[in-house]
């Protein structure tokens, strides 16, 4: 029972700090101002500390695992030795030190390049996949809107005579692609917003349970 | 002062709506109003699978690379691997968390514990289930692809900003493995569109934690969400009428 009230007062207070930082935005008021930043700079440092925890946690998980079989002994030996590695040669020398992110860069870029080539070859099979077997009036519409704008994008249009029936046509199409991207933002927006009023007002929240 | 007077109108209109909603929660009439997707079916469909069959689910957490911060997306994504955690408490292969961020890991770490204190089962909580894999967008999928070899999932849901690089997942898996993607980022939707089984977009994503839970037509904010979808549409076709006319 007791628990529980010390939970709500947590609750309680992480509330109205959260609307306090909401209204911090419709005000000139000097006191909210300082609020918010002394609210800013807490959670700063706040943050700090937990990511410099959760580190701490993975390296030790990682050299946990080493003796459980059913955990990839290579994957977790590879992970402890390259952190240790990177701290040693981290502390060693500066991390502005240029080879050191020369070095680092290198082994990120050209693992990443490989990968970014095999999305463009997902893609086109995804998509001859998509047309054959994954039936739907949408999926329909995704294919074939792919392969309209291919053609609209692929300038094939230049070397036909101006026609200006088919250049509102094109003009259109070009335009659709907006109205579905302001579509999603108002989407995101809206979703956004009842979450966050949800948060705010205690109505739902990670860490309590609301019973139906 | 920094924010426009609009932002506050739209804030307290959705405060008031959000209030109606909990107040006739409970209204058949009113309950009727929330329009259930053949997505969040599925979703439900497939959950119940991975307890049936005895396979692991997969969920994948990502945050905005380098912001600090934490997004609304994100901060749905929590909430879901807490309900799916409670879920699946009791389920023979215990959930699985990745995530591209390491304060990130850790909440969610959390948020998996209080999932299974919540049904009772917090002795089964393993700390080696929340685990982080990769910073950069693409060698988080590699990290992903690393740390799930070996193991057979019903589904991967994949929730938060991540990019187009989701793609990588198609051929990463199984095809029998289900791939769900729940993302606020605009290309990785359309790449997910392709690749993905099922797709959450726009303001479907923020309905995850509670479309996984039985009876969601009983919850307020849904509601709340679907008179906002349905009041947007209405109010842009008449918009759009009028430009028309005059």
């Amino acid at each position: 029972m007791m628990h529980n009230n010390k939970k709500n007062w947590i609750l309680i207070l992480a509330s109205v700090i959260g609307i306090l930082i909401l209204v911090s935005g419709y005000s000139d008021l000097a006191v909210i101002l300082q609020i918010r930043q002394a609210v800013f700079q807490y959670t700063g440092l706040l943050f700090g500390l937990i990511i410099f925890l959760a580190i701490v946690d993975y390296i030790l998980g990682r050299i946990r695992n080493l003796g459980d079989k059913n955990s990839s002994f290579i994957h977790n030996f590879i992970t402890i030795a390259v952190f240790f590695a990177v701290l040693i040669y981290g502390l060693a020398n500066s991390f502005e030190d240029q080879s050191f992110q020369n070095t680092i860069l290198d082994i990120q870029s050209s693992v990443e390049s490989g990968l970014a080539g095999l999305i463009c070859i997902i893609m086109i099979g995804g998509l001859y996949r998509l047309s054959k077997f994954r039936k739907g009036k949408l999926k329909t519409f995704f294919v074939l809107s792919t392969i309209v704008f291919l053609i609209v994008y692929s300038g094939v249009f230049y070397f036909f005579p101006q026609n200006q029936f088919l250049s509102t046509v094109i003009d259109f199409l070009k335009a659709l692609p907006m109205g579905g991207m302001y579509g999603l933002l108002l989407g995101i927006g809206i979703g956004g917003m009842v979450t966050g009023i949800r948060a705010l007002f205690l109505a739902e929240h990670p860490y309590n349970e609301r019973k139906r | 002062m920094s924010s426009s007077l609009t932002g506050l109108i739209i804030i307290l209109g959705v405060l008031l709506i959000y209030s109606i909603s909990l107040l006739w929660q409970k209204r058949k009439k009113y309950t009727d109003l929330f329009y259930e997707k053949r997505s969040a079916q599925n979703l439900r469909q497939q959950i119940a699978n991975s307890i049936e069959e005895g396979l692991m689910v997969h969920c994948d957490i990502c945050n905005l690379e380098g912001t600090g911060t934490f997004s609304e997306g994100t901060l749905t994504a929590i909430q879901t691997t807490q309900k799916l955690s409670n879920q699946l408490s009791s389920a023979d292969e215990p959930l699985i968390i990745t995530s591209n961020d390491s304060a990130l890991t850790f909440f969610s770490k959390d948020a998996y514990y209080q999932g299974l204190k919540n049904s009772g089962l917090a002795n089964e909580f393993d700390p080696n289930q929340s685990v982080f894999a990769g910073y950069s967008p693409l060698s988080h999928q590699s990290g992903i692809t690393g740390i799930l070899e070996g193991e057979v999932s019903t589904f991967h849901l994949n929730i938060g900003a991540f990019g187009p690089e989701i793609a990588l997942q198609d051929s990463a898996f199984d095809p029998s493995e289900g791939i769900i993607a729940a993302g606020d980022n605009l290309a990785a939707q359309a790449v997910s569109y392709v690749t993905a089984d099922d797709v959450f977009i726009g303001e479907k994503i923020f309905e995850l934690p509670q479309i996984i839970q039985e009876k969601p037509e009983m919850d307020s904010g849904l509601i709340a969400m679907d008179i906002f979808r349905f009041g947007i549409i209405i109010a842009l076709v008449i918009g759009a009428a009028l430009m028309i006319l005059f």
